[in-house]
């Protein structure tokens, strides 16, 4: 059986911020990852938009408040 | 002369009602925000001491900003002390600049050994503010100290550089913006305020708009700062932007979903301007000047200024907009000068009214020289002047290098590192192609666990613009044939790294 998103996910946090302990709650936001900041972020952004052969909108990038908020909006676009 | 707290007072009896800041989701009319700033003057007051020297621990709150104001209009020396730096680093800025109070946000616990100095915890109840005066508020300062402000720039030998920028020079930096028709800023002007308040660059962002009776707006600290500042300028309709050009980088990707109509000036300033990325951004920007600013914290902020526009970007080189012609009071030299490429390019001194002498403490003496008589200071900076005698950056002397506007010297990351580690390491700057930097570590015999520890341990010694962003285990740091460590082989290899990934 394959991965589910949030497990999708981790696997990306992980290899992009280079810890494999990270696990992701929907709660979790960028204080919670050391290294996740403005650089790394955009590069998440990026990242996840090639895995999943979607384009977040800037309005989309700016309201993302967790990973809860991420997850919801990658599920809506993989369905549109 | 007056100082700049004594000029936003000016302010706000002309413009009571006008909106003075904007922080933490909340505006504060000038008449509120003088009341918050009396409050803390108050409160310095009924210490019964004269401080010279007052250290403001910054967390980006209406307090922080209110006491900077009131240390001003006090007459004190005020010394930022950034929230985000790790303890032992603050502790060493605030022994270095001899601070004799520290005031703090009383919400925020803070455990420096301050020896004969103390603390000064503030809580401002906005309710309670606003509308009185006493009579003599702000028409004398208390003490009289001719620095105005005092701050720290990465250092060659670990020990950060300690810039005392005096009043005198202040007021010549911002007597260029009164002086140059270029600039009109007025009462309904919309600044943003994107820099920590250990970077220069606050200093114009939060004290040019309280100068005009105009408002200034605090972007956030957490969150990602550029899509912040990306939401403020489009939500707040800012008129007056100052940012880095790394902003720009990471903006690009959405330009096209993006119109700033408002948007009155543009300006840059901390690193190399991208000719190409600029083109991109005046197509969101319809109604701006966009102008290029140059100048090392020793300048006191900005010193030189490039106007943008359609005939003058061809001005630039490798793709880099020139950082143009210097302000009125500067003076500058160009020393060991080689030819290149049919250029002459050597290293720029600065001098005149806004330019320091010596640091604190007179250390580094060797980045001043002598010419004619007159104590320049040597930038650092390699630049050539072109046929309009605007000046062109061709990169720097040594190893500093700018990441977000902040300028790093290698050598303080490579102290740090030799706390924690014996092995042999090699530092590279990496710029990708959105012309993106970082840091990278390279360090043999390393296993991940280990990089994990150094990097945490680097955490605590470092502030965060510092820490490499990866730690990177090497069999062997490559060498080129003078046996010094090859740095091409390791951004080649660096790439190769992030290619398979």
């Amino acid at each position: 059986m394959g991965l589910d998103l949030k497990g999708e996910l981790e696997l990306i946090f992980r290899r992009l911020f280079k810890d494999e302990k990270i696990i992701l709650s929907d709660e979790t936001t960028a204080s919670d990852i050391s290294r996740w900041d403005s650089l790394s972020h955009l590069e998440l952004i990026t990242t996840i938009e090639n895995k999943f052969n979607i384009l977040f909108s800037l309005e989309e990038v700016i309201s993302f408040k967790n990973v809860g908020a991420l997850l919801s909006c990658i599920e809506k676009k993989i369905n549109e | 002369m007056k100082t700049v707290g004594q000029e936003f007072i000016e302010q706000a009896m002309v413009y009571p009602t006008n909106n003075a800041l904007f922080v933490d989701d909340k505006y504060y009319t000038y008449s509120e925000l003088l009341g918050c700033v009396q409050g803390v003057y108050q409160l310095i007051r009924a210490q019964g001491v004269d401080y010279n020297r007052i250290g403001i621990f910054c967390t980006n709150d209406l307090i922080t900003y209110a006491s900077i104001l009131a240390v001003s209009i006090y007459g004190a020396t005020y010394v930022p002390l950034n929230s985000s730096f790790p303890s032992d680093k603050n502790q060493d800025l605030i022994n270095a600049s001899e601070i004799e109070l520290l005031i703090h946000n009383d919400a925020v616990d803070l455990s420096f050994d301050l020896s004969n100095a103390s603390f000064l915890p503030v809580n401002i109840d906005i309710n309670h503010v606003g509308g009185f005066l006493d009579d003599n508020f702000g028409l004398d300062e208390v003490v009289n100290q001719q620095i105005a402000y005092i701050l720290f720039t990465s250092g060659t030998t670990g020990i950060p550089k300690a810039v005392a920028i005096t009043k005198e020079n202040l007021n010549s930096f911002f007597d260029f913006f009164e002086e140059n028709s270029a600039f009109q800023f007025n009462e309904k002007d919309r600044f943003i305020q994107a820099f920590e308040l250990t970077f220069d660059v606050s200093v114009f962002s939060f004290f040019m708009p309280l100068k005009k009776g105009a408002c200034c707006y605090i972007v956030p600290q957490h969150g990602f700062r550029f899509l912040e500042i990306l939401k403020m300028l489009k939500e707040k309709k800012i008129t007056v932007a100052t940012m880095v050009p790394t902003f720009l980088s990471f903006a690009q990707k959405y330009f096209n979903q993006l119109q700033l109509p408002d948007l009155k000036y543009s300006l840059f300033i901390g690193d190399k301007l991208s000719k190409k990325l600029t083109e991109k951004w005046e197509q969101v920007i319809p109604h701006a000047r966009i102008i290029n600013f140059y100048g090392p914290t020793e300048a006191t902020v900005m010193c030189s200024f490039f106007v943008w526009d359609e005939f003058s970007k061809n001005q630039s080189l490798n793709d880099v907009v020139p950082i143009g012609d210097f302000f009125n009071e500067v003076v500058f030299e160009i020393i060991n000068p080689t030819q290149e490429n049919g250029l002459v390019i050597g290293e720029l001194c600065l001098f005149g009214n806004q330019v320091i002498s010596k640091y604190l403490n007179d250390s580094y003496q060797h980045k001043f020289i002598e010419i004619e008589n007159k104590r320049f200071y040597r930038t650092g900076d390699l630049v050539s002047i072109n046929d309009y005698g605007n000046l062109n950056f061709h990169g720097r002397i040594d190893s500093q290098v700018k990441i977000n506007g902040f300028r790093v010297e290698l050598n303080e990351i490579e102290e740090a590192i030799l706390q924690f580690s014996n092995e042999r390491f090699a530092l590279i700057c990496f710029e990708n192609e959105e012309g993106v930097k970082k840091i990278i570590l390279f360090i043999e015999r390393f296993s991940d666990n280990e990089c994990a520890y150094l990097h945490n341990e680097l955490r605590t010694v470092l502030p965060e613009y510092m820490i490499p962003s990866e730690i990177i285990p090497i069999q062997n740091i490559p060498l080129n044939s003078n046996s010094k460590i090859d740095l091409v082989s390791l951004k080649n290899i660096y790439q190769e790294l992030n290619k398979k990934n």
